[in-house]
């Protein structure tokens, strides 16, 4: 019943939950979309490339700060929970704190450990954006 | 009617999501680029806190809209 209003060619009305399901099917393409963007890297978004380890502490604490901001957001939509912000922000307090031994490490010259750090950050990074992207698709998938 | 505000909601979320990790970039290409001018491999002490302050102020602002959210 459904599948048949949701058919351009052969629908007869248009209701409110069928535009909820055309946006949200929006949402999800919109998310996958991002995901792919964010994997490429910086050259697709038009960003500079890191030239050296230096760049990509710079790099870390920027990403950081969008998974900060990507919690906010997620957290004012009701996607997440506020448990669940906090949880994110201890996580994200502890990555800060390793990001800051990576960057002490590297303007002392101590570029292996530096390196380490930054390998330990960036996990743990990519898994906080993937919990929270998963979040979002959750939502969208209602 | 629920269903698209709900909808609405998740869209501008990604929307912001998406402007906001991109403008957060271009912050540090752009002091790549300067440094990259000015043929330094390397940030200054004050281009190090602008980096570090991103991360500043969005720990402020989860922190803001953790504490509007709490019951």
């Amino acid at each position: 019943m459904r599948r048949d209003r949701m058919n351009f060619g052969r629908r007869e009305n248009l209701d409110f939950a069928d535009l909820g399901y055309w946006i949200l099917a929006l949402a999800v393409a919109a998310l996958l979309g991002f995901a792919l963007v964010s994997l490429h890297g910086c050259q697709n978004l038009g960003l500079q490339s890191p030239r050296g380890l230096g760049d990509s502490i710079a790099y870390g604490y920027s990403t950081l700060a969008a998974v900060r901001n990507t919690a906010a957001t997620e957290l004012k939509a009701d996607v997440i929970t506020v448990a669940e912000a906090q949880d994110v922000q201890k996580q994200a307090d502890q990555v800060r704190a390793v990001l800051d031994a990576a960057k002490t490490a590297y303007t002392a010259g101590d570029v292996t450990t530096a390196q380490g750090k930054l390998a330990v950050a960036t996990s743990a990074l990519t898994a906080l954006q993937t919990y929270l992207q998963n979040k979002m698709k959750g939502a969208g998938n209602g | 009617m629920g269903e698209v505000l709900t909808a609405v909601t998740i869209v501008n979320a990604l929307l912001t999501l998406i402007a906001n990790a991109a403008s957060q970039g271009k912050v540090i290409s752009d002091l790549i680029q300067k440094a990259q001018g000015e043929n330094r491999d390397v940030f200054t002490d004050a281009e190090w806190q602008q980096i570090i302050s991103l991360d500043d102020v969005a720990r402020a602002n989860l922190e803001a809209q953790i504490l509007a959210k709490k019951p």
